[in-house]
């Protein structure tokens, strides 16, 4: 953890910070021309985080505690990790207009509809950092993991397979539309070395 | 594509037509600007058919699907969009090539729309691949099926078990029973006896004491005489007032009366306790049953009086063969339970009706009712809520068994504050039955 925190020194941090929020504003440009609503993304703060240091500080909050279900949406190459985005599904009948679904809608098109978004989340907020970082990253179909449970229980010890974790949470929230969604943005400790190339590229170049 | 040589670019175009998967390249109107050979095959469509109309055109029923917002997010986004087999079967409606081999009739698709761009980044088309998943998809709808049947099995297995448990605890229960049943047959048997003789003897020394008390009080009378004799009255008055003779004369008739309801309630429980046993068995008959309700209320009607007004619906019965007497039991149980559970005053109420070939009687009353963590508890032995002395916890259980024995029904209702009631059904000929199985108990229960 020291030497983590050492490699993710002040500058770093501080430009990792600025690349992020210049990839959620674009994001949010994005995401609010394709569902024409204003979109609302948190600007998220990260931390390096074991599993058990996750796990107990997502159990504290009160957001994590409903029930939900839980979408993954891996992503790899230069940028390796997972995007985990987290539904609480009474909203989601909300979504079917804003994804161009005509007609009833059922069990079926509700998760589709939910794996769209998360890739979509996925997608938007992680092209934008490794676009401007100039890193490869590409992505696998997001899978449902497990419908209504509640997160903590979901990052039980053995469930993942990184001990370290860079971790962001990123909160979507749709104007005029009762729908919202976290996302947890895990980058693998494998990224952080050539992360850490790339924001320091970035630092040479002030 | 136009910086590969080209024999690359050849060699690139031939592996686009040979790729056993669907790649279908969209422009920006969703107009289909590439149609590979594997989507020739399956659809039946000619490349040069496809190429220059829209997606949604020619195959209108992926329109209206969210389709159209996948696309958009890859052009705007430049992320990746999905289909999965698992939600959507398909995306194009391909004939499953297997068919002939039974199974899916339509060809199961995995599709990804990637984003194809341009040299400055911007999207400029799509990549629509489309992966058959037939296989895969048949292989673990086979490995659901298999795990569901599994789990079905395990489910039916464990409830085996928990038959099996439940019978076995029903084994040690009647096990139980009959050793609580010898236990308290004998006990009964064993305080009968003594009781019998501290009954009369308690009887005559009422009948002594007040014969002793009515000589004491002609004494006293003559008291005056010795007003004169001052030697004579002093001690005798000295003495009356050492003993403290009225409060004598007052306690003596309370401990009597206090012994004798001491030895009536004794009574009750060795009573209970030889019911509990079987003790007096009787003859299976046919039973007038409101002829048996009016007498046992007869019976208890002291314990009830006070407390209740007992209010009759009669209904036509036929006669029912039963134990008669035990069946009296029940009702007196219930009656007797139904006055403890009123406070102050209140109203039992007896109803009777015929149900498919049985006969149904009701005991409701205003009391006090059951609170729900106790009432799944009131049909077991000992269970009792009342003080120690006033409730043995054994009436309910017995009715429970009589009820068993003459393959009847006994049910309770209760609201907390409003009052219960119970409902009993019976069979009209349970003794028909009962002869055979019963004749073993009957004879054991009298030699007990
Ligand atoms: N009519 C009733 N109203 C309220 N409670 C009842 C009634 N009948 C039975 N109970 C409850 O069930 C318990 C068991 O009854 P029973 O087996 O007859 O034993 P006992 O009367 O000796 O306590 C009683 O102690 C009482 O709490
Ligand atoms: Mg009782």
């Amino acid at each position: 953890m020291i030497k983590l925190n050492e490699k993710f020194n002040e500058d770093r941090r501080d430009a990792l910070q600025e690349v992020v929020n210049i990839a959620m504003g674009q994001a949010g440009d994005s995401m609010a021309k394709l569902f024409d609503t204003f979109v609302e993304l948190s600007i998220p703060k990260f931390h390096v985080s074991n599993i058990d240091q996750l796990r107990e500080s997502l159990a504290g909050k009160e957001e994590y505690r409903e029930k939900m279900t839980v979408l993954r949406q891996p992503f790899s190459g230069e940028l390796e990790g997972e995007g985990i985005t987290l539904f609480n599904t009474s909203g989601t009948h909300e979504l079917a207009t804003l994804m161009g679904y005509e007609g009833e809608i059922t069990l079926n098109n509700e998760r589709e509809m939910i794996l769209d978004v998360c890739s979509i989340l996925v997608g938007a907020c992680l092209n934008g950092i490794a676009s401007q970082l100039d890193m490869s990253v590409s992505y696998t179909a997001p899978s449902v993991v497990v419908a209504n449970t509640g997160i903590a229980d979901f990052f039980t010890a053995g469930s993942t397979n990184w001990s370290y974790a860079l971790v962001m949470e990123i909160r979507l929230t749709l104007e005029q539309h009762s729908f919202s969604s976290n996302m947890l943005l895990f980058l693998a400790e494998d990224s952080f070395e050539p992360l850490i190339q790339r924001l320091d590229i970035l630092l040479d170049e002030l | 594509m136009s910086t590969l040589p080209q024999e690359t670019s050849t060699l690139v175009n031939m592996a686009v037509s040979q790729i056993n998967a669907g790649i279908v390249i969209l422009d920006e109107h969703s107009n289909i600007v590439l149609w590979n050979r594997f989507m020739e095959i399956h659809s039946g469509i000619k490349s040069s058919e496809a190429v220059g109309n829209s997606l949604f055109e020619l195959f209108p029923e992926t329109a209206g699907s969210g389709i159209e917002k996948k696309i958009k997010s890859v052009f705007l986004l430049k992320n990746l969009a999905f289909t999965s087999w698992e939600y959507r079967p398909y995306l194009f409606k391909f004939p499953n090539p297997r068919s002939v081999m039974g199974g899916e009739k339509y060809m199961l698709q995995d599709c990804t729309f990637s984003p194809m761009t341009d040299e400055s980044g911007k999207v400029t088309h799509i990549c629509l691949s489309v992966f058959d998943a037939t296989n895969t998809a048949s292989f673990q709808q086979k490995l659901l099926r298999t795990s569901a049947s599994l789990i079905k099995q395990r489910n039916k297995l464990s409830a085996l078990n928990r038959k099996l448990e439940e019978a076995q605890n029903q084994l040690l229960q009647s096990e139980k029973m009959a050793a609580i049943g010898q236990l308290a047959a004998g006990v009964a048997h064993e305080i009968n006896n003594p009781i019998g003789y501290v009954n009369s003897n308690v009887s005559s020394l009422e009948g002594y004491i007040s014969e002793m008390l009515k000589l004491l009080s002609a004494y006293e009378e003559c008291d005056s005489l010795l007003d004169h004799n001052h030697e004579l009255a002093q001690p005798l008055k000295q003495a009356k007032n050492d003993v403290d003779l009225e409060y004598l004369k007052e306690d003596l008739t309370d401990l009597i009366s206090e012994s004798k309801e001491g030895l009536v309630r004794v009574k009750r429980i060795v009573q209970d306790l030889k019911d509990f046993s079987h003790v007096d068995e009787c003859e299976w008959q046919a039973t007038d049953i409101h002829q048996g309700i009016d007498s046992t209320i007869n019976v208890v009607n002291n314990e009830i009086k006070y407390k209740a007004e007992v209010v009759k619906n009669y209904a036509e019965l036929p006669l029912v063969t039963c134990l008669s007497s035990q069946i009296n039991q029940v009702i007196m149980n219930l009656l007797i339970n139904a006055a403890h559970a009123i406070e102050e005053h209140g109203i039992i109420t007896i109803t009777t009706g015929t149900e498919e070939n049985g006969i149904w009687l009701e005991i409701e009353d205003t009391g006090s009712g059951i609170p729900e963590e106790k009432i799944g508890r009131i049909f077991e032995p000992f269970f009792t809520t009342k003080p120690v002395g006033s409730g043995t916890g054994l009436g309910l259980s017995l009715s429970y068994n009589i009820i068993q024995k003459h393959k009847g029904k006994i049910s309770v209702e209760s609201e907390l504050g409003k009052g219960t009631k119970f409902h009993i059904w019976l069979p009209i000929d349970a003794g028909i039955t009962h002869d055979l199985d019963t004749g073993a108990s009957t004879i054991q229960a009298k030699t007990n």
